[in-house]
């Protein structure tokens, strides 16, 4: 029995509340602190809450939420912008899309709050077109809104208008980038350009624009209505708040999950998660996406908030999580992140178009067979060289998954590439299926097995796998109940 | 859906919102990762049973994740003065189960109960 880990704050009214009527939202205090803001706050006074708050953003990058807001309110512009980044794109973090799904209306409060703390009267949701279910129920929120006279012109009759459109993104993970998906938001390739100009001098259509992830809007009204200092009580002594973690992967209970920082692995994993799927051993949980890295048992108890992360050779990243077991092959996850970038690199910047893509063939080398030591010492000079020269946060990034695990997983690199084997068995040109002539019966299960009918012998007699074209799936290692099966 | 146009109207619209709830709620998770399970199902089984029996205090609710992915569909009832209780792994036939024992008859269908391991910050008041 797990005692109550999780606080739920941006996930407040999620699987509470019909997302679909606006009342249900206002029931729960929903407006009420837009309606307090703009009652009775300067926007410099916004500002100062949301500082005090220690709010940082839930993206990935960890930037203080309100610093951002006064950069862009310093900023003068004809016009500003809020958009709210909704390009959820890391494989395995849907948080994104549950708080869209169920709790739309806090986004478009946030929004609203952000842009009269700014001086800015319109606002775009990025959100990738992929979220179907997502976009209905924000295009209806905000329908309602209006109707409302919650946004749009003169809102609560204070004076403050403030716009929200709905812009549909391709789902280009590059697009999580700000420089890009406001490239993107102006109809143009989502590619990123060189900082600075920051959003905050020159964003949308030249204008002070601020970009806030969904997570991080939907803590912004709880912050108001709970009070700066309540919110800054929550979580460890740089990160403040909560964070919503999608845990995935080998663990008994996978699901959506909200802790207050500081909370350890362990807690995340045993306590919440319930633990292994089938008991088995603890390898690794990987955290920040394809941006992030593995992190091993060793650090199952430290208190994670941004910094510990980081310090660890991971990131926050947008809070996808995912757990491993001891059947994980620590070669083939970084191969199959890089295969992620250098699909989703938008190919400006050479060291992320081709460094990673050069990366990637190493990594595929080894998993064949084929590696050398050297081939280790490429992956780190070269992983290092991309993640100094690359644009933007892709390609700054994109070698984490490779350097994490070569950094607390050595030896396996080490198997692969000298004894040319695969401790977890995953990579199937090093992997070896035999049958133990001594322990088989001749039952024939492994033949009737076999998808590509490699295994010969008569009932009740050792039977013989063909190495030329066994294609090492694993099915007869599965079907023998006599363990007559050797995998190597 | 009437304008509102001050502070103290949106005061007003959550006052007279929350003395009106004396429904039971069942609240069913419909993300796109419940619908995927089969929450759609499941609330038109509830929606349906809530109409046969002729049910009138009773609201159902389409809401989004709960986040315990790990046993969708699930299904949420709050009575007023009573803790929540949350079920999960339900389909259209464990939904009438529900109905029937818990809603009607106020026992708890214990083998479909789900421990609720989270506390939501209680955040509707805005601080004076």
């Amino acid at each position: 029995m797990s005692g109550h880990k999780q606080l739920r704050i941006a996930l407040r009214n999620c699987g509470v509340i019909d997302p679909e009527n606006i009342l249900e939202y206002i029931a729960r205090g929903g407006y009420m602190a837009l309606g307090k803001i703009l009652d009775e706050m300067a926007p410099e006074d916004v500002i100062d809450e949301l500082k005090k708050s220690g709010l940082r953003g839930r993206g990935g990058g960890g930037f203080p939420t309100g610093l951002k807001l006064e950069f862009a309110r310093r900023n003068e512009g004809e016009r500003k912008y809020i958009i709210c980044n909704a390009d959820e794109g890391d494989p395995g973090a849907f948080m994104d899309r549950s708080i869209l799904e169920g709790d739309p209306q806090s986004i478009l409060e946030a929004m609203a709050i952000c842009g009269y703390a700014v001086g800015a009267n319109e606002g775009y949701v990025y959100i990738r077109a992929e979220y179907p279910l997502a976009i209905e129920r924000l295009t209806i929120a905000i329908r309602q809104a209006y109707e409302a006279g919650l946004i749009g012109d003169d809102i609560m009759g204070s004076g403050f208008s403030f716009d929200i459109k709905i812009k549909y993104g391709a789902g280009a993970f590059v697009c999580g980038e700000e420089t890009a998906l406001i490239s993107s938001v102006e109809g143009n390739r989502g590619e990123p350009h060189f900082k600075p100009p920051f959003p905050a001098e020159k964003g949308l259509w030249g204008m002070p624009t601020t970009v806030n992830n969904v997570e991080t809007l939907a803590n912004i009204p709880s912050i108001f209505n709970m009070g700066a200092g309540r919110f800054a009580e929550i979580g460890t002594k740089t990160s403040k708040g909560t964070k919503v973690f999608a845990l995935a992967g080998n663990v008994n209970k996978v699901g959506l999950v909200e802790v207050p920082m500081g909370t350890t692995l362990r807690e995340i994993v045993y306590d919440i998660g319930d633990g292994i799927v089938g008991g088995k051993k603890f390898k690794a949980v990987q955290t920040g996406g394809p941006s992030g890295g593995c992190i091993p048992e060793q650090f199952l108890d430290i208190p994670i908030d941004y910094e510990s992360l980081k310090e660890i050779g991971s990131m926050m990243g947008s809070g996808g999580m995912i757990i491993m077991d001891e059947d994980t092959c620590m070669v083939d996850i970084a191969k199959y992140y890089l295969e992620f970038t250098t699909d989703e690199s938008c190919g400006k910047c050479t060291p992320c178009r081709i460094g990673n893509k050069r990366l990637y063939e190493i990594l595929c080398k080894i998993t064949k067979g084929e590696g050398t030591e050297e081939d280790l010492d490429s992956l780190k000079e070269l992983g290092g060289i991309i993640k100094d020269t690359s644009l933007c946060g892709l390609g700054q990034t994109a070698p984490n998954p490779v350097l994490s695990t070569m950094k607390y997983f050595y030896d396996e690199y080490l198997s692969h590439v000298r004894d040319k084997k695969c401790p977890a068995g995953i990579c199937s040109s090093l992997t070896r299926y035999e049958i133990i002539a001594d322990k088989c019966i001749g039952c024939t299960m492994c033949a009737k097995a076999c998808p590509t009918a490699c295994i010969s012998g008569k009932v009740r007699e050792p039977h013989k796998i063909d190495q030329a074209k066994c294609i090492k799936c694993g099915a007869c290692f599965k079907a023998c109940k006599f363990d007559a099966i050797l995998k190597s | 859906m009437i304008k509102i146009k001050s502070f103290n109207e949106l005061k007003e619209l959550k006052e007279s919102l929350n003395a009106q709830r004396e429904h039971i709620r069942i609240i069913v998770g419909m993300a796109t990762c419940g619908m995927a399970a089969g929450a759609g199902e499941v609330f038109d089984s509830i929606a349906g049973e809530i109409m046969r029996q002729g049910l009138k205090n009773v609201t159902v609710v389409r809401s989004g994740c709960m986040g315990a992915c790990h046993s969708e569909p699930t299904v949420e009832i709050v009575k007023p003065g009573e803790d929540p209780v949350l079920y999960g792994n339900v389909d259209s036939s464990r939904a009438k189960v529900i109905i029937s024992n818990h809603i009607m008859r106020g026992e708890i269908v214990e083998e479909l109960v789900l421990e609720k391991n989270y506390e939501t910050a209680s955040l509707g008041e805005v601080e004076q």
